[in-house]
Formats: structure tokens, sequence, C-alpha cells
């Protein structure tokens, strides 16, 4: 019995045949091929597009970075500048209030004392004022102790002198005090 | 008129090794020379940027910042060293998927042995962020549920499976993608006379080339990152 | 000759069926979607995130449907059972003549 009639027709090849789908040992070889060409295509597109426009960008990116810290250094030393000057001028406002303070009280003090000094030499003239009145008074008693003890020898050597009635004694008397009474006024 | 099959032009003889030079090696080399022209213009434009970007370097500076952010949120800082390689990936399955829009190319995402590629390196990046950052604690997680009464690395070839089938999901599921797409409009354009393949297949181009395309790019390139930082991420 | 197109028809009834596997991940998927539209109904702000997860979760989910895809493909282009038939029937034929 002869089988082989079966054999020409399907394993004969065409070359190079056309297929659409096939595993053998061609495949593979076209694996490798194919493989090889994405890498070189690959190697290709990272030095030519891939990397250059991407550190374009990173440097983009870090340059713009950088300048945002920067601004935000800057920014930084400003609010710091502004924060000092604010201190400065709170110590300025404090140190005046300080000075005003300490003025206010050496006013006050020196006030309080010239007053005191005053009401103590005020009260020093007064008790001076109040003894002498006193001294005053005193002498002014004593004149008219005195005085009425002229007077009153006086009267007496009159009323001795004198022969006196009711009217004269009282003429004598009136003139008397009235005498007196010019003295006193008179001193 | 679109071929579902890829067609082959040459074949390279390398150190004993054929290598077919097939209509994903062409695609993939426009576009590859599409993207280095425009990272060329990129880079001599890159010179003279300015401090305030206008027009084109706008354009540039917001795909890559945008990218750059979104890649931050999903894979954290400590791998953003893989940045240009998920940045590449990006535009490429991009523009792989779009290219099925153009009538010459054949979407090179439409060739297994592209996406599995690209999700073989995935899964190396895995393998290797784990170790990297995890060290033992990597390979012991293989082991998982391991009691310590019990001899038996029980789950270890449930791992090892798991494992291995996430490039393979991750590939087969680009590929998938692009290729029931590939076969809806070649059906179409097949099935129907040319007068009436005039308008209409715009809409599903619209859909299979720029929804879909746009969808699983953002799919892969999520999925990739989700498991590299997963591995990479220190177990709680 | 008949045999080995039994073998190719089988495979691709096989993949045929092996597509069918994306009838419960697109339930699967719409479920999801609909958690995730409820989601954002109630928690509008959280759009951005919702809106991530649902895609990631939807990716794992299609996993399914693509390894129906995967088999289908196997089957329609690889056809490995083909491959075997044939050494079978080489190994047959020596053995018999």
């Amino acid at each position: 019995m002869d089988l082989g009639f079966l054999l020409p027709s399907a394993l004969e090849i065409v070359f190079p045949p056309d297929r659409v789908f096939d595993i053998d040992q061609q495949t593979l070889v076209q694996i490798i091929a194919n493989i090889i060409n994405v890498a070189v295509l690959a190697a290709f597109l990272a030095y030519l597009l891939y990397k250059p426009v991407r550190d374009i960008l990173n440097k983009r990116t870090t340059k713009i970075q950088g300048q945002l810290i920067q601004a935000e250094e800057e920014l930084e030393k400003a609010t710091e500048l502004r924060r000092k000057y604010e201190q400065i001028m709170e110590d300025v406002e404090r140190e005046r209030e300080d000075i005003l303070g300490e003025a206010r009280k050496v006013a006050a003090d020196s006030s309080r004392r010239l007053i005191a000094d005053a009401k103590k030499e005020a009260d020093t003239i007064r008790e001076r004022a109040a003894a002498n009145v006193e001294m005053e008074w005193e002498r002014a008693e004593n004149d008219m102790r005195t005085a009425i003890i002229d007077v009153s020898a006086v009267m007496a050597e009159k009323f001795v002198s004198l022969a006196i009635n009711k009217e004269t004694h009282d003429r004598l008397f009136n003139e008397t005090m009235n005498d007196l009474e010019g003295m006193t006024w008179r001193d | 008129m679109i071929d579902l099959e890829i067609k082959n032009y040459a074949v390279l003889r390398l150190f004993g090794i054929d290598i077919w030079i097939t209509d994903t090696t062409v695609s993939t080399w426009i576009i590859m020379g599409v993207l280095i022209i425009f990272g060329i213009i990129v880079r001599i434009k890159s010179r003279k940027f300015k401090e305030v970007p206008k027009g084109f370097q706008n354009a540039v500076e917001a795909i890559v910042e945008v990218f750059e952010s979104y890649l931050r949120t999903t894979i954290g800082d400590k791998l953003m060293f893989l940045g240009s390689w998920f940045f590449t990936l990006f535009l490429f399955i991009l523009l792989s998927n779009l290219s099925g829009l153009l009538p010459m190319m054949r979407t090179p995402t439409a060739d297994w042995s592209m996406t599995f590629g690209l999700a073989l390196v995935t899964f190396i990046l895995i393998q290797a962020m784990g170790v990297k950052y995890r060290k033992a604690g990597y390979i012991k997680d293989l082991f998982a549920p391991l009691p310590w009464w019990c001899p038996i690395p029980l789950f270890l070839p449930i791992n090892l499976i798991g494992e291995v089938a996430r490039p393979i999901s991750l590939s087969f599921r680009l590929f998938g993608n692009m290729l029931a797409g590939l076969i809806m409009m070649s059906l179409i354009y097949a099935l129907f006379p040319p007068f009436v393949t005039f308008v209409i297949p715009s809409a599903l181009h619209a859909y299979f080339d720029l929804f879909s395309g746009v969808l699983q790019t953002y799919i892969f390139v999520t999925l990739s990152m989700t498991f590299i930082s997963g591995a990479a991420a220190v177990a709680d | 000759m008949e045999a080995l197109a039994m073998v190719i028809v089988a495979a691709q009834y096989a993949a045929a069926l092996a597509v069918f596997a994306g009838v419960i991940t697109t339930l699967g998927q719409a479920q999801i979607a609909a958690k995730a539209i409820e989601s954002i109904a109630r928690q509008p702000e959280a759009r951005g995130s919702i809106s991530t997860s649902m895609i990631i979760g939807l990716a794992m989910a299609e996993t399914n449907g693509i390894y129906g895809l995967v088999v289908s493909m196997l089957l329609l282009f690889v056809n490995p059972l083909l491959d075997r038939f044939v050494t079978m029937a080489n190994a047959l034929g020596q053995y018999l003549g």
C-alpha cells in the first residue's frame, strides 16, 4: 500500500512562502530581528527625541522652581526686614514711653517736693506770724495794763486833787478815756 | 485589495542563518525611518528651543510631558529609567497600528513575530526588574503558597505557567486584534466590487485601525508597565 | 487524499469552534463595562481611574477570547494535526510497503 502520495502537495516548500502565522525556526529568527530593529529605534529615539526634550523640560522645571524658591527667600528676607523694623519701632516707642514716664515721675517728685517745701515755709511763716501776733497781743496787754495803771494813777490823782462831784467825775473819766483811747489808737 | 499574508521579498543570509525580509520588516523600517527623521528634526530644532514654547516645540513638549506624567503615575519614580523604552514602544506600536490606513503598508503588529518580540522584551524586563528590586523575594514568590511542612513546591508549575502566559497573552492580544481588523478589511475588499469599496470601508477603517489600534496600543503599553512595576514592587 | 482532506476540514471546523470562546468573553466584558458605567454614575469624580481600571480589566478578560483566537490560528495556519497525520501516514506507508 502506497501512501507516499500524501506527501508532496502538503509539504512542498515554496521559497520564500507567504504566510500569516507560523511557529518555526524562521519565526524565532524574525522575532530576534524585530527585537533588534525596535531596540535600534529605541536607542535612536532616546538619543534624538526623548532625552533632549525631557532635559529641556526638566531644566525649565528646575529653573522655575529655583525662581520660585528665590522669590520665596526674598519674601522671607523682606518679611524679616519688616519684622526687624517693627521691632525697632516698638523699641523706640517703649524707650520714649520710658523716658516720658521717668520725666513725669521726676517732675511729679520735684513738684511734690516743692509743694512740701512751700507748705513747710508757709507753715513756718504762719507760725512765726502767729507767734508775732501773740507777742504783739501780750505786749499790747502789757501796755494796756500799764496804761490802765497809769490812768488809774492819774484818775486817783485827779480824785484826790479835786473836789469832785458826780458830773465832774464823769467828765473827767470820759476825758481820760478819750485821751487813753487816742493814745492807744495812736500807738 | 489588502493582502492577508505576509509577503517575502528577499532572503538575507547572515552567519549561515536565513533571515527573510518580509512585509513586516519593510514596514518596520519605514516606521523607523519616519520616527528617526522626526527625531532628527526635533534634535536640530531643540538647539533653538525657547523658554516659552510655541508651535512645533509646544507639540513635541506636550507629547513628552503627557507621556512622562502618565509613566510616572503608572510605574513610579524608581523605574523612570525605562521611560525611553516605553516611549519608543508607545510611538512605534501607535504608528504601526495606524499604518494600516495606508494602502501600501501591511501593519507590522499584525505579525506575531513582531508582537511576540515586543512582549518578550516586556517578559525579560519583568524578570530582570523583579530580581533586581526584590532579589530572593521574587524567586521565593514563584514557589508562593508553600507551607513549611510541604517538601514539594506544588504551585511552582502553576506560577511558571502564569509567568510564561503573560508575554503570550500580551502578544496575541495585540496580534489578534490587528489581524482581526486585517482579515475583516481583506474580506470586505475581496467580497464587494470596487465601486462599493470606495466609501464604506472608511468607517470600518476608522474602527479597526484608528479606534482599535489606539486602544490596543494603550493596553499593550499599560499592561507592560503594570506587569513590570508589579514585579518590581516590594511585596506588602 | 480523502483522509488528508478530512483532517483539513476537521481543523477548519475546530478553528471556527475555537473562536466561540469569544462569546463568553464578550459577555464578561459587557459585565465589566456595565459595572464601570455604574461606578462612574455613582462617583463621577473618579472617572479617570475607573476608566483606566476598566480598560485594564477588559484587556485581562479578553485573554480568554485571545486564547480561542490562538487555538484557531494554530489550527488554521500552523496545523500540527496535518504534520502528525503526514508523519503517521508516511510511517505506515513505509511499514506496509
